[in-house]
This record gives C-alpha cells, structure tokens and sequence, in this order.
C-alpha cells in the first residue's frame, strides 16, 4: 500500500495559508524514514500561494524530496499530472546515478506504466516472461513498485520501453544517454509480440530467432484452446490492424451482422491479453 | 464535494456538474461510474472567470436533465464567483462543497440543504435517512429499511439520498436511520436500525407515532434473528476462543457491532476506531480512525485477530481474519446488496465474522 499522507487542509489554512500544515505533514513523513518523498500540491495551495518548493527545502538533505506542482486548473489534465511526476522522478534519478556502479545485465526499463489500470502488474509480468525468452528481465519499472534506490538505474538504461507512443515526449527528456534505443509501446496483437522480441533483440545486440520461434509456438498453442471459434460470425472496429490479424488468425467471419465483440480500452498487452480476450468472446460468441 | 456528488447522483430527475478541475471529476466519476458533467475549470477562468463556461456546461447538461446541481470544489470556492448571477433563469441548484470544508458527510449533508426538501406532515409515509452511493452497504441498507418498514404496515417514502427528486416536494415527516454517518434529511428521526435492539426501539417509537404501524412482525423476525446468531456463535464458541477484535469505521456502526460482537461472540474488542474522530466514552478504547499512521500503531498495540474495517486495514493487518465494514473495500467482487442495517444487516455481520475467522483458523 502506497504510503499517502495529506497535510489536511482545512477552511483556516485556506485563509492563514498552508504552508505551516505542509512542514507538518512533511515532518511526520520523514518520521516514516522513506527513501523518497513527493510533494504534490493541489489545487488549494496553488491558488493561495503557498510556496511549497521552499517547506519541501527545509526537509533534511539525507531524504530526497520531490515538488510536483500538479494543481489541477493549474497543471492541466490527467496526463499532464502523469507526465510532470516522471519528470520530477527522472531528474531524481539523475541525481542518485552512481557512474561507478555498472550493471553487468542490460538494463530495460518499462516506462509509465498506468498505474490505475487495473492489468498494470499483469502486463509487466507479460513483458517480463517475453525478455525471458531472450534471458532477460525488467530492470527497472519507471516508476511503479520501484525503491527509490533503484531509479538511480535509469541513466544506465540500455532499453527503454514505453507504455505508449504518447510518453514519447517524457522519454526524451529522461537523463538517459543519448541514442539508447526505445520502443515506442508494449505490444499489443500476435505479430506485435514477435516483433516486440526482435525489437528488443535488436536493441541489445542478441539474437532473437529462436526466442521468435518460440513465442509463435507459444501462440499457436493459444490460439488452438480457441479453434471452437472458427467460423463465427463477428463485428468488430473496423480499421484495426491487430484485430483484423487475431480474426484472420482464428478463422472468425468478419461481418457488420455478426455478434458484437467486447475489445477493451487500453488493448491488450501480449500474448496473455491476447489469451484473456479471447476468453471473454468465447463468453460473448 | 465527493460526498455531495455521491448524493446528488443518487437522484433521479436531476443532473450534476462538477464545477472544478478534470482532477476534481475523475475521483467521483470512476467511483460512482455515473454520468457527471465538468466545467473543466482552468487557470485562465480561475483568474478570469468561468461564467461563460459553467452555463455552457450546465445548459448542455440541461439538454439531458430537467434539472441540474452543480457542486463547487475549491478553486471555485476561493475565488467566489458569484454562481447564483452566472445561472440566472436556469433550474439549477448550488451546492458549496469545497473539499477543504471536511469529509464525505460534510458534502452530503450540504448538498441534502440545498435540494430543500419540504416536509409534509400528511404524507404518510417513512422516510429513510443515511444513505449514501459512496458507502458500500448502500443498496442492501436501503432493501433492508424498505422490507422492515412494509413488514410493520409502514410505506416506505422519502430517502436521503435517492429517489426521485420530485419526492423531497412531499418528504416524510419522520424517519429511520441506516448509517447515521449520512444522516442529513430534515423532519423527525424515529432512530436507527443498527442491531436488533435498535431496530426493535425503533419501530416501537415509529408505532408510538403512528398507529397504522405494527410492529410485532419485525420483534418477531428480531427473536428469530437472536436465536439464530446464538446458535451459530455457541457452535463456534465450542471449539474456538472468542475473537480479539478491532472494529474501524463510522462511529455508531463501530458502536453497534461492537455491541453485537460482544454478545454472541463474547469478543475482546480491542480498539475502536471513528473516522470522523469523535472521541469516546471515558474506558472506551476509542481511536482517531482518519489517520492511517494511527490506525497502524493501535493495530500494532493491541493485535487483534479479528478485524472490522476497509481494505486499508485489511492491508495493516495481515494475519486478522477481515470482514469488510467501511469503504474502500478493493480486491473482492461485491455483487450482492449486503445491508448493516436492519435484521439482515445483523444476520450477515455475524455470518461475515464467522466465516472470516473460521477461514483463517483453516489457514
């Protein structure tokens, strides 16, 4: 359980300012001893100026304190919060980067994470069985489950991988060296996840065939717990790449008549969402 | 402002507009998963101004609804725009719900005031208080008041909150309580139905009021309840020690089961805890629930092997059997309308509790 903590605003603060209830919540956080703390000021501390870089500054320098200033009418909407707690953590990670202590793995690092999606964990443990096929692992999970310590990995990163092309802006502005190599979005459809594995392979400078090979194994493998679809007639979005490739691969009939199929947003990562999802249109077929 | 949205959208006949941020919709809106408009509120219109946009948003929500609340949030609450001018000539109703104001409760009861119920003393009917969307015994509090007021004879009115909204035109001149937490409505309250004994106090008091109301079926059904919860926890009392429990959660509902658990189940309550931070009688073992880090520390301090809360809780402890008692209850799909209150409300507390701590003797 994430450790929240609020400085509680009440109608006195919101007159007074808050800036005294803040140094309060911040005293009770370092208490805790965290590896990190983050400050976030919301709405009311931006509207009545309360200055809470310069509370944030009195917290002894052994605790690595983080001000993100994500006031809502202030700091925009929800990706804009998102994006503005990665950069806050990115130049944290610079700053714990021990030049000296080199990786001797490759370091892949998954990259914003949704972490109110409900699949979050699932998609992560995905990711991690495909770089398993190449002996790999995830690195660092930027930033989710992560100990503070371990963001101080990120500027060694040999990969980077995105959670979707629209973090492309983040990513460029990590304190990474530059030309590390990125891919765009965890993959999503069957071809897509060959593909993830090649990309990766590509990156890190290994040979990828036989770790090819076996996912499409593995594919088939799925995809024939599911041969009792073939043949049913379907409706699904149109103009959808990985979709039209799953049906193809199934033998559905596409067709405007047929049964409504649930496709949920965001799509599925990996052969295992490929799985789940199928499981629920054998429900709906 | 939560509380107050959660209210308002338990209305039928009524749209809500969440005049604030995008931040400030999306809390309500996941949780209530219920349509909400949003003003969407800048910096520029914090600074400026959000007239033009508030009745942009509050007429297209007009196209949907024959009326509309708009809840303000903090910004809008700081800054003091004049609302009532902006909306002139429009049927909506305002509710000032800035978060900073307090909790869930807080909101509700304000936006309850602002839908100005009026009471009729001729209605006829009783109405039920104390209920909110954000609590998850909602739904099965409010079956269990409606089925215990039809057993006694009585008609089932006005509810705070819910219904639709047209009925707070003729409200209930008096009513029962589920979760007095909430409890917001205005005319006589008869009392609440937390535990048998409550609920036999008050249906005679209701009986008292008015003749019409008999309320011998529900003493009945209390007798059958008691005999039933006896049996069941002298069987388990047979083979196991009786429960050391912490019970965390709105104050009179932590009240009531502590009563309940002490009686069938002979428990050690060890600590109880009020969210809203309402202290307790002198030898009460009474904690500030609100505060995480000293739920923690009390759980830490006096070990309890049975635990009645959320799934913070949940998380703090465990080695406890747990029993869901007050929101967020996460990770288990609830799908059947459980109630605290009434005679159901106790027959499945009891039930919840045995079948947690026999689960975690198993294990």
């Amino acid at each position: 359980m994430p450790c929240l903590l609020s400085d509680d605003l009440g109608e006195e603060e919101v007159i007074f300012g808050g800036e005294a209830a803040l140094a309060r919540a911040l005293d009770e956080a370092v208490a805790r001893s965290p590896g990190s703390i983050a400050v976030l000021s919301t709405c009311v501390a931006e509207a009545i100026g309360d200055d809470c870089r310069a509370v944030a500054s009195r917290v002894p320098g052994t605790i690595p304190v983080v001000v993100i200033p994500v006031g809502g009418f202030f700091g925009g909407g929800f990706l804009e919060g998102e994006r503005a707690a990665l950069h806050a953590y990115g130049r944290l990670a610079s700053r714990l980067f021990d030049p000296g202590r080199g990786d001797d793995e490759p370091v892949v690092v998954l990259v914003g994470e949704k972490n109110l999606e409900f699949e979050a964990d699932a998609h992560a443990d995905e990711l991690g069985r495909l770089l398993g096929h190449l002996d790999q692992a995830v690195g660092l999970r930027f930033v989710r489950e992560a100990p503070t310590a371990a963001l101080g990995r990120l500027p060694g990163a040999d990969l980077l991988v995105l959670r979707e092309p629209a973090l492309g802006p983040v990513a460029d502005r990590l304190p990474v060296l530059p030309g590390t190599p990125r891919i765009d979005a965890f993959p999503v459809g069957l071809s897509a996840t060959v593909g993830f594995l090649s990309a990766v392979g590509a990156a890190l400078g290994l040979d990828a065939d036989a770790a090819c090979e076996a996912e499409l194994d593995h594919q088939e493998t799925v995809l024939a717990r599911f041969a009792g679809l073939a043949g049913s007639r379907v409706r699904l979005p149109a103009g959808n790449r990985w979709l039209a490739e799953l049906a193809e691969a199934l033998g559905l009939v596409v067709d405007p008549a047929g049964v409504p199929l649930p496709v949920p947003d965001p799509a599925p990562v990996g052969t295992a969402g490929i799985a789940r999802l199928l499981s629920r249109w054998r429900r709906a077929l | 402002m939560v509380g107050a949205v959660a209210c308002l959208s338990a209305y039928t006949g009524i749209g809500v507009v969440v005049h604030g941020s995008s931040g400030c919709w999306f809390y309500p809106s996941s949780l209530l998963k219920t349509d909400l408009g949003c003003t969407d509120l800048s910096a520029e219109e914090a600074v400026m101004g959000s007239g033009e946009r508030v009745r942009a948003v509050v007429e297209s929500a007009l196209a949907r609804h024959p009326r509309v609340a708009v809840v303000n949030t903090c910004v809008p609450g700081i800054v003091g725009e004049d609302l009532a001018g902006l909306l002139d000539g429009l049927p909506v109703t305002l509710v000032d719900a800035p978060g900073f104001l307090g909790d869930a409760s807080v909101g509700h009861t304000a936006a309850v005031a602002a839908l100005r119920p009026v009471v009729d003393p001729d209605a006829g009917t009783v109405g039920i208080d104390g209920l909110s969307p954000l609590d998850p015994f909602f739904r099965g509090d409010l079956h269990e008041c409606e089925r215990l007021l039809r057993l006694a004879g009585a008609v089932p009115g006005t509810r705070y909150a819910g219904g639709p909204v047209e009925s707070l035109g003729r409200a209930s001149p008096v009513s029962v309580v589920a979760n007095p937490v909430y409890a917001a409505g205005p005319g006589e309250r008869a009392g609440d139905l937390l535990g048998l004994e409550a609920v036999r106090a008050t249906f005679a008091r209701l009986a008292d009021r008015d003749p019409r109301i008999d309320p011998g079926p529900v003493e009945e059904e209390c007798r059958e309840a008691d005999m039933r919860c006896r049996r069941a926890c002298e069987r388990y009392l047979a083979r196991h020690d009786p429960p050391r429990a912490a019970i965390l959660g709105d104050g009179d509902r932590v009240r009531a089961a502590a009563r309940t658990l002490v009686r069938y189940l002979d428990a050690d309550v060890v600590l109880l805890g009020d969210r809203a931070g309402t202290p307790g009688s002198p030898g009460e073992r009474w904690w500030r629930a609100g505060d995480l880090g000293l739920v923690q520390e009390a759980l830490q301090a006096t070990s309890p092997d049975l635990v009645l809360g959320s799934s913070f809780e949940e998380r703090l402890s465990p080695g406890a059997a747990f029993v869901p008692f007050a929101p967020p209850v996460r990770g288990r799909p609830r799908l059947a309308s459980v109630p605290l209150a009434g005679v159901e409300g106790t027959l499945a507390l009891v039930e919840a509790v045995l079948l947690a701590c026999t689960g975690r003797r198993k294990a």
